[in-house]
């Protein structure tokens, strides 16, 4: 890690690869709500909600998805 | 055009500050996220193409572009492969969509009616 540099090369994070796409999911929740809402006063609580709500069935497409490739 | 070229831009000049500097910060901390993972090598329009259309909705995605050989050049360039190299494309590509998202946003909006209350989006 020390000699990573930045956007030269890219980062050592091939084992954690599934927790980027965590940012990835609040940074598009968050420019949703933000374009979508009139009121901007709860925009956070709704980004996470919306975060919630995709990482809920994107884990649950790959269960799904799982259980479809062990029985068939 | 300048909601391309700065992401929340547009939504600054037409008022919406506090819908301006959420949007410029998030757009831009994708794209520069996408790019530390990745290496400045996942924008590339010869590799994909396809990908780079997407990219290039964010206008220094096109920067990036256009330095490709002067980066390859460079000693401590290492080119990214497999899965850092995808994450990389994807975040830039949809940061690039998601500031598309902004721009559409921008060319349906209205300004608040005369006599509402609308500093609430403010600064």
């Amino acid at each position: 890690m020390l000699a990573y540099t930045p956007f030269l090369e890219p980062m050592s994070l091939d084992d954690f690869w599934l927790i980027l796409l965590l940012p990835l999911v609040i940074g598009i929740a968050v420019v949703h709500k933000t374009i979508k809402m009139d009121d901007l006063t709860h925009v956070t609580r709704q980004s996470l909600l919306l975060a919630m709500q995709i990482m809920g069935f994107m884990i649950l497409s790959a269960v799904a998805l799982w259980v479809v490739n062990e029985v068939i | 055009m300048l909601a391309w070229l700065v992401p929340g831009l547009g939504h600054w000049l037409v008022g919406e500050y506090r819908r301006a500097l959420i949007l410029g910060t998030c757009i831009g901390c994708i794209w520069l996220a996408g790019l530390l993972i990745g290496g400045l090598s996942v924008i590339d329009r010869q590799q994909h193409p396809a990908w780079f259309v997407a990219q290039v909705f964010t206008a220094p995605s096109v920067v990036v572009q256009y330095c490709t050989k002067w980066i390859q050049n460079r000693e401590a360039h290492r080119p990214s492969f497999g899965r850092m190299r995808e994450h990389g494309i994807l975040y830039t590509a949809l940061a690039g969509l998601l500031n598309l998202l902004a721009m559409i946003d921008l060319v349906y909006y209205r300004p608040p009616l005369e006599g509402t209350d609308a500093v609430e989006d403010r600064v």
